[in-house]
């Protein structure tokens, strides 16, 4: 190969590695970001419940260790409540995000479900967050 | 200087004013750009680069449609520029920069950018089966995309996954059958971008048939030293239609004579070429004008259970989400019945009555109804131009907010910044889509007496001809005009 033809493969190898390394710099940077916090992160997307429900339902916290759930919502306006928790974010609408952030300080099993009625499925939006040691 | 104004001034009055044609490769700098070994790849690997952010977008990003670049870059921003700009004014340029088939011809030919003078193609170049050496397929395929259009256009994932299919395809194809028949005869975008070409401002031509077919080499069939052999099997020296020119350059590069032309010229200049009407355009033509119709109606029209029909998935453990396929299953049959034989019988009868109003037997009604149908490529167009006029009015924002976080997961590149939705004009939109549908009933009006001349060269049979014509093409303009006012 001559040098046009190396120059050529070397942009090449850019244009594909570029946006893939952003995005998973971007990934590693969140990730590195909770560590230096001790934050739990944890990102949180509505959807009405014939399109999937929440996403993750099942989530796992440690007792202790603050956490920030940062929720979006995928279609329409979803609100994120955990009644035994006293958390709350009011409504959401689509393409936009709540952040909550508490200290989960008991272990044990708590439901999420959606706050305002989104679709026939709403009153089955339910997930659950789990407090561990 | 005074050449470079005689320049600007023949091509204004090519374009504008309909007076001739202009070769483009006249201006010294687009000669050049074009002949350079470097303008393709150049112009892919813009392309490359912006469709692999949206394919990483599309998987990673936001699952919001509105906040995913995937989304708002492909069915606002590009589908705009294609429609409403590259194809009326630059015939089948959006061929010459698409990144889809990219890495199939660079594999094939084993270079990116230069020529090599001694190889053999990493191909097994099967001949592609005569009985597919048409549209059908792209036909097939771009209705076949076009019926889960719903999920195309708000799933960034979905619009991720048929972009990656549409990378892998093309690689698997060249390397049986050679060069670029995906593009020829698979690209579902390929399809239309070939027929609504015919009505483009811009043509690639040879400037003297004559030399051409004296030639005997023939470079820009077999490739030299300079390029490749044209990669879109067809043979540049015969050129009399756009459709399936995908202005690639490679004959500018191998001509010897320099014997092509890039011409600007009037609109519709193909419309009237009698070489290759077929009925697989026929049908391209119904398909293109039914799906803009449906698309209008579905999309932008008012009536939200049309919408929930198409908005058809599966999502376990509810089914078939939404209303299920209960709805989705009688707007695909309206979607295929109407593209593929309710439009065409309609327009059958109408060309019959035409055929009956001439009094002229001899014509046979399906040569009739093949030429007829190149008379909706202008009304077709304009329908998708007015369709896609709104996208980006009321939509523009949804353009700046992807750049400023393109996968939407809250990069914000210019910290704080963010503009609200702000439809622009929205009151004007049904005037401006009117008034795009009325240049394009008057073009198809214009080359359906043509068509009818060309059938009908004596008496008043040509006008006879013609009436029928115009009262289904003032038909359809009425439904136009019913979408968009209301």
């Amino acid at each position: 190969m001559n040098q046009t033809e190396w120059a050529a493969l070397a942009l090449l190898v850019a244009v594909l590695l570029v946006p893939s390394a952003s995005i998973y710099g971007y990934d590693l940077w969140l990730d590195a970001q909770k560590l230096d916090e001790e934050v739990q992160v944890v990102w949180i997307t509505g959807w009405a419940a014939e399109n999937g429900g929440w996403s993750p339902s099942e989530i796992t916290l440690r007792k202790g260790v603050p956490a920030k759930l940062i929720i979006t919502s995928a279609d329409v306006t979803h609100g994120f409540h955990v009644p035994d928790l006293g958390l709350d974010s009011g409504p959401i609408a689509p393409g936009h995000k709540a952040v909550i952030e508490f200290v989960p300080e008991e272990t044990g099993t708590f439901t999420f479900r959606c706050s305002v009625f989104c679709s026939e499925g709403h009153q089955s939006m339910v997930g659950k967050i789990t407090v561990v040691e | 200087m005074a050449a470079t104004r005689w320049h600007v001034r023949d091509f204004f009055s090519s374009l504008i004013l309909h007076r001739g044609k202009f070769d483009l490769l006249q201006i010294g700098i687009i000669n050049r750009l074009l002949k350079h070994r470097a303008f393709q790849y150049a112009a892919m690997m813009v392309n490359l680069f912006v469709f692999w952010v949206i394919i990483l977008s599309g998987f990673f990003g936001s699952p919001v449609g509105n906040r995913n670049i995937s989304i708002v870059f492909v069915w606002i921003l590009w589908w705009f520029a294609l429609i409403v700009l590259m194809v009326p004014l630059l015939s089948r340029i959006w061929c010459t920069m698409c990144p889809l088939p990219a890495f199939g011809e660079w594999l094939e030919r084993r270079a990116l950018v230069k020529k090599r003078s001694a190889f053999k193609y990493l191909s097994l170049r099967k001949p592609w089966p005569s009985k597919l050496n048409n549209i059908w397929l792209q036909n097939l395929g771009f209705l076949a995309i076009a019926t889960f259009s719903a999920l195309l256009v708000t799933r960034p994932v979905v619009t991720a996954i048929v972009l990656l299919i549409l990378f892998v395809v093309p690689v698997f194809l060249v390397l049986i059958y050679s060069r670029r028949v995906f593009c020829r005869f698979i690209c579902p975008v390929g399809g239309f971008l070939g027929l609504f070409s015919m009505f483009s401002a811009l043509e690639l031509r040879p400037k003297d048939k004559t030399l051409c077919r004296n030639h005997m080499t023939k470079e820009c069939v077999r490739g030299n030293d300079n390029g490749y052999g044209c990669p879109w099997i067809i043979y540049p020296g015969g050129l009399e239609r756009n459709n399936y020119c995908g202005l690639c350059f490679e004959c500018i590069k191998t001509c010897p004579y320099n014997n092509l032309a890039l011409n600007l010229r009037s609109f519709g200049g193909d419309i009237l070429a009698k070489t290759g009407r077929a009925l697989d355009e026929a049908w391209k033509s119904f398909i293109m004008l039914t799906l803009a119709g449906l698309y209008i109606l579905v999309m932008q029209g008012p009536w939200g259970v049309l919408k929930d029909w198409s908005n058809v998935f599966w999502a376990p453990p509810y089914g078939w989400a939404l209303t299920g396929v209960g709805g989705f299953l009688p707007y695909v049959g309206i979607f295929w019945g109407l593209s593929l034989a309710v439009t065409p019988s309609v327009f059958f009868l109408f060309t019959g009555a035409s055929k009956l109003a001439s009094g002229v037997r001899s014509v046979p009604l399906k040569k009739l109804f093949i030429d007829f149908s190149y008379e909706l490529i202008p009304l077709a167009l304009m329908a998708w131009i007015a369709f896609s006029i709104p996208l980006l009015l009321v939509n523009w924002s949804y353009i700046v907010n992807a750049l400023l976080d393109p996968v939407g997961l809250g990069w914000n590149v210019f910290s704080g910044l963010y503009v609200p939705w702000t439809p622009l004009i929205p009151a004007v939109i049904p005037y401006l889509q009117s008034i795009v549908l009325a240049v394009g009933l008057a073009y198809s009006i214009k080359y359906s007496y043509r068509l009818a001349k060309q059938n009908f060269p004596e008496g008043k049979a040509a006008l006879k001809a013609f009436l029928p014509q115009v009262v289904f093409l003032t038909f359809v303009s009425m439904i136009f005009l019913w979408l968009f006012m209301g």
